[in-house]
């Protein structure tokens, strides 16, 4: 009965185009259609409690060999359940705000069906099902992102964006059918009981390809540059993608296939893919301007640490992580976009000017960047103590590092954007003020969660020395970005950083994936330059031969003759050859 | 039952009526007529679906076997319903299009219409023989006539002389496979195999090679592709990537995989490995296009190197796959020609790169475009997943080389979304600003081609439970 959580988000997107355009209905529908989907994950997250319902469909089958498509219902995927339509309630609340002025239709039909393939995706058990809905989570993020399409950013964005997606999709396909041949099975359940009969070349080769479909889909090196693109599109999109839903299945996929992937050994290759993502997105949120790319970086490196976790075998630590990361990633998203709406800016430091401390919107961003660092009492500070759990002694290390880099960045937005102080209050609008404020407590309280998780996945956590000493990076990190962007001491220090960030920009990581989409467009020229001439020597060939048939038959003037000549050449060849070899 | 030999003298009496038409005015106008004759071959197939399907014997010579016969055989049904459908909605086009000498036009268009669906269903090879030649003639003339009024000529001698030595090899593989069993009949030819000695079960091989090759294409021999789909009316171009195409692929199946099967199975590897060496190759020179309808032209092409690498693995689950990924792309090009054809005729270029932000003009119409170039992509739930997914899991079993197929689809991704960015996102144009979008009859024709498309994604089943000899 699982399929019940989906069936409202599938109606309304079929549903809200039939109606048309209509004044707030299609956003009504897709509302409601994501609460009943959200009381149905209640419901089945209590029934189903400590069990592990499997329930299969056969979608076709052929000789003996049948494609089942099977839904899971345990703590981890229900929970998971939960949080995407509870994100997606929130995020639809605040479209409701955002997209007041735009087109709804297609907008809400898109986004329940974005939601509902999300919520399919987090319950399947067969990798074939996982794989559908994860193309769908595709495709629709494609169409999401480029919903401005009249506009040239989000046509470009988008196309990027599916595109380097798509490696990862086509990579999952290849590992799909390797796995599927050696086990003749989709389910995910009997594939990790029986990893063991894998041949080792196999195990490799269906390891490396979900890898780089998670690593693809979750936007981390070397992947990473269309999330950034994807900003291009509407704020609640954004939001929807960065929290709860798209990204977070690239990470999703790993950990559930964590058993896999280090029978593979491929988890020393995460870890050190993820520190580099981590790396190099704080130094380029460093001179970032515009707010919601470097919430953009913010997601990347947030997703490179649940991938630090997944490398070390700590999938509770990531699965904490996303839910946590989920939370408040979605708020400071809606408090990007009520910013745009009211100011009509994204530039922080045009935010600046417009003198925003001791607005309402303070205390919820503050809460969210101090989120983004880690900083106790916030929920994140838990999380990353279960996230950092499994760390060796470098890891440790490295991870200090980011966590110093992490404050500085995150915090220069916050110090940037609220670095004027304002007298006059804002209007709160009940549809952005809630969200927000309902986020923000769970984001502050949310930390006692990490004491009853141990129901949904197995998770260990300890609040070590290292903990403390990235907590004072931390720490030392918000010191930092006080001094340097709010109260703007050493203007020559801030531009050395700008400019050391610029410099990895420059570095042309961007140029080169560019480069190389154009080398395979000239390739393609050329090969195709080369298809005609050599389609065109084969007719010369073949029509030399008519003209010889033709100066041997002077008769034949018409294209009929022509073609009653071929056929006769044929036969006669054809009956000499008959009667010569037999 | 519904004997098959309905589903030929149906159109046969249209045709017939079309020639009566030269000295009878008071007949109803050519469209019309073509249009019914479909119309009952549907009702007919639905029927024959329903009821089942009689075979239809008529000797003519006893003494050579030589007998006109009409039977089902283990992939019949799937390509009855290409062959019964899509001409329907490439109707359309041929009306908007085709303005002179209509009714002699109407009379190739159901030549090719009623040879297509005798090739699927005739179970003796002389007939099959003699209708795969008139589908090839008809579409000659339809090429050279209707056509480019420049390139049109050549274009068609080009495509004929090709496709008439894909012919005769042919026709010699049946010649052949006469002497040494003595039947023209599929079925004894096929219990007889074991009495062709092993140089000429060789031989024929390679002949019946040679023609698949050509016919759907496989390079090297697809010389002819680009000038007949580009210089052929769009109708002509519908006809030959929806169900010319599809005879190779047929072909393959009955005769290379139905009767040397050994000889398949021993030669797969080679032949998997020219399959994805097609499939690359041809992915990167669809890449290179600027021209849609050239563009789609190789990526028809692409399509049909996926299904001779199923075929090739001789595995019965790619069999199955590459028969639904033919079915489903007979559709999807259909589709996709049709529109390329209305955004020439309402932009009056077939280049993407000058079209732009034609979404915001005609929503209809990008609805189609993106739903076909998904459907082509290979999203699930739409047409091509199933038969790609078949294809890939069976021939990966036999050759891990076919994995290397997929990275054409990366490549058609990228050129497909191309397309789009080009043609429908961004800014519009100011020469498009008065376009208008969809009519009515169009909407109609495209939600009926992107109906299968949809059906087929879900329900793979309908066509795989068909397919019970396999």
């Amino acid at each position: 009965m699982l399929y019940l959580i989906l069936l409202p988000l599938l109606i309304s997107a079929i549903l809200i185009p039939l109606l048309g355009e209509r004044k707030n209905v299609s956003w009504l529908i897709s509302l409601s259609a994501a609460v009943i989907s959200f009381l149905l994950s209640v419901f089945f997250f209590i029934l189903y409690f400590n069990k592990n319902v499997i329930e299969s469909y056969t979608w076709f089958s052929f000789s003996n060999l049948s494609l089942s498509l099977s839904f899971i219902g345990n703590n981890l995927t229900l929970f998971m359940a939960l949080l995407v339509s509870f994100i997606s309630i929130m995020v639809l609340m605040f479209a409701g705000v955002y997209m007041k002025k735009e087109r709804h239709a297609r907008f809400y039909a898109e986004m329940s069906f974005f939601i509902f393939s999300m919520l399919g995706l987090v319950m399947s058990n067969s990798l074939l099902l996982f794989f559908i809905f994860w193309e769908f989570v595709g495709i629709t993020s494609y169409l999401l992102i480029g919903f401005w399409y009249d506009r040239d950013g989000p046509a470009v964005s988008s196309k990027k964006a599916l595109i380097i997606t798509r490696i990862g999709d086509l990579a999952f396909f290849a590992a799909l059918i390797v796995v599927f041949s050696t086990l003749k099975t989709f389910s995910i359940s009997s594939i990790l009981n029986s990893i063991h009969s894998i041949p080792l070349t196999a195990l490799v080769i269906a390891g490396s390809l979900f890898t780089i479909a998670g690593l693809s889909k979750a936007a981390q090196f070397p992947f990473y540059t269309w999330l950034i693109d994807a900003m291009e599109g509407p704020t609640p999109v954004s939001s929807l993608l960065h929290s709860a839903t798209m990204v977070a299945a690239g990470a999703y996929l790993l950990v559930r296939l964590l058993p896999l992937i280090s029978a593979a050994g491929l988890l020393n290759l995460i870890v050190i893919l993820g520190f580099i993502t981590a790396f190099a997105s704080a130094l380029l949120g460093l001179k970032e301007r515009h707010f919601k790319k470097i919430l953009a970086y913010s997601t990347i490196e947030s997703l490179a640490f649940m991938f630090l976790a997944i490398g070390t075998l700590n999938a509770g630590g990531a699965i904490f992580y996303l839910f946590t990361h989920a939370v408040f990633k979605s708020m400071l998203f809606f408090i990007s976009g009520g910013l745009a709406i009211m100011f009509g800016t994204y530039d922080v430091y045009e935010l600046n000017k417009k003198k925003l401390r001791g607005t309402w919107f303070t205390l919820p961003a503050l809460i969210g960047f101090a989120s983004i660092s880690a900083i106790p009492p916030f929920m994140s500070f838990f999380a990353h103590s279960a996230l950092t759990h499994n760390f060796n002694i470098f890891e440790n290390i490295a991870f200090v590092f980011v966590a110093f880099l992490t404050a500085l960045f995150s915090f220069r937005a916050f110090f940037v954007i609220f670095g004027n102080k304002t007298k006059k209050p804002l209007k709160k609008e009940f549809n952005l003020f809630f969200p927000i404020i309902l986020l923000s407590v769970i984001s502050t309280v949310g930390g006692v969660f990490l004491y009853f998780f141990n129901g949904i996945i197995s998770i260990a956590y300890s609040f070590d020395v290292f903990s403390f000493i990235a907590l004072a990076a931390s720490l030392l990190g918000v010191f930092f970005s006080y001094e340097l962007f709010y109260l703007r001491k050493t203007q020559q220090l801030t531009e050395r950083m700008e400019n050391l960030s610029e410099r990895i920009a420059g570095y042309g990581y961007e140029k080169f994936i560019m480069a190389i989409g154009n080398a395979i467009s000239a390739f393609g020229f050329y090969v195709g330059k080369f298809d005609f001439m050599f389609s065109n020597a084969m007719s010369r060939t073949a029509e030399s031969t008519f003209i010889l048939s033709s100066r041997t038959r002077e008769i034949e003037n018409g294209d009929a003759f022509r073609y009653l000549a071929a056929v006769i050449i044929g036969l006669v060849a054809v009956i000499l050859f008959a009667v010569i070899f037999i | 039952m519904i004997n098959l030999l309905f589903l030929i003298l149906v159109p046969a009496i249209g045709i017939l009526l079309l020639i009566l038409k030269r000295s009878y005015d008071k007949l109803p106008s050519p469209e019309i007529i073509v249009l019914s004759a479909m119309a009952v071959n549907i009702a007919l197939f639905v029927l024959g679906l329903v009821f089942g399907f009689s075979s239809f014997n008529a000797n003519i010579n006893s003494s050579i076997s030589f007998s006109f016969s009409l039977q089902e055989n283990f992939i019949t049904v799937p390509f009855l319903l290409l062959a019964v459908t899509v001409p329907v909605a490439i109707l359309l086009f041929a009306v908007k299009e085709i303005k002179q000498s209509k009714s002699i036009f109407y009379l190739f268009y159901l030549l090719v219409y009623v040879s297509v669906i005798s090739v699927f269903v005739s179970s003796n090879l002389i007939v099959f023989f003699i209708f795969w030649e008139a589908a090839v003639l008809s579409l000659f003339f339809i090429t050279g006539l209707w056509g480019n009024r420049e390139k049109g000529r050549k274009a068609a001698m080009k495509f004929l002389v090709f496709t008439q030595f894909g012919s005769l090899t042919l026709l010699a593989v049946f010649i052949l496979l006469f002497l040494y069993t003595g039947s023209f009949n599929f079925s004894v030819i096929a219990s007889r195999m074991s009495s062709l000695p092993l140089y000429v079960e060789y031989i024929s091989f390679f002949l019946l090679l040679i023609t698949v090759m050509i016919k759907m294409p496989i390079f090297p021999l697809h010389g002819w592709l680009l000038d007949s789909y580009y210089y052929s009316p769009s109708s002509g171009t519908m006809l030959l990537s929806s169900m010319l195409s599809k005879l190779g692929g047929f072909a393959f199946i009955l005769f290379g995989f139905g009767l040397f099967r050994n000889l398949l199975l021993e030669f797969r590897l080679p032949l998997i490995s020219l399959g994805v060496f097609t499939a690359i190759y041809i992915a990167f020179t669809a890449s290179g296009q600027k021209d849609l309808k050239k563009l789609l032209s190789y990526s028809s092409m692409f399509y049909m190197s996926l299904v001779f690498i199923g075929i090739s693995s001789g595995i019965n689950l790619a069999v199955a796959g590459s028969v639904l990924l033919m079915i489903s792309h007979g559709f999807i090009i259909a589709l996709l020609f049709g529109i390329s054809y209305i955004l020439l005729q309402k932009t009056g270029t077939n280049e993407t790169e000058k079209m732009g932000g034609l979404m915001s003009k005609m929503p209809l119409l990008s609805f189609f475009l993106v739903f076909g170039i998904f459907a082509s992509l290979g999203v699930p739930g739409l047409s091509n997943f199933p038969g790609e997914l078949l294809i890939f899991i069976g021939s990966y079993g036999v050759a891990g080389i076919s994995l290397l197929a997929i990275f054409g689809i990366m490549l058609s991704t990228n050129y497909y979304l191309r397309v789009i960015k080009q043609s429908l996102f961004g800014q519009l144009k100011k020469a498009f600003v008065s376009l208008t979008d969809l009519s009515k009859i169009e909407l109609l024709f495209m939600a009926f081609l992107s109906f299968f498309i949809l059906l087929l994604g879900l329900f793979p089943s309908l066509l795989l439970n068909t397919l019970g000899g396999l």
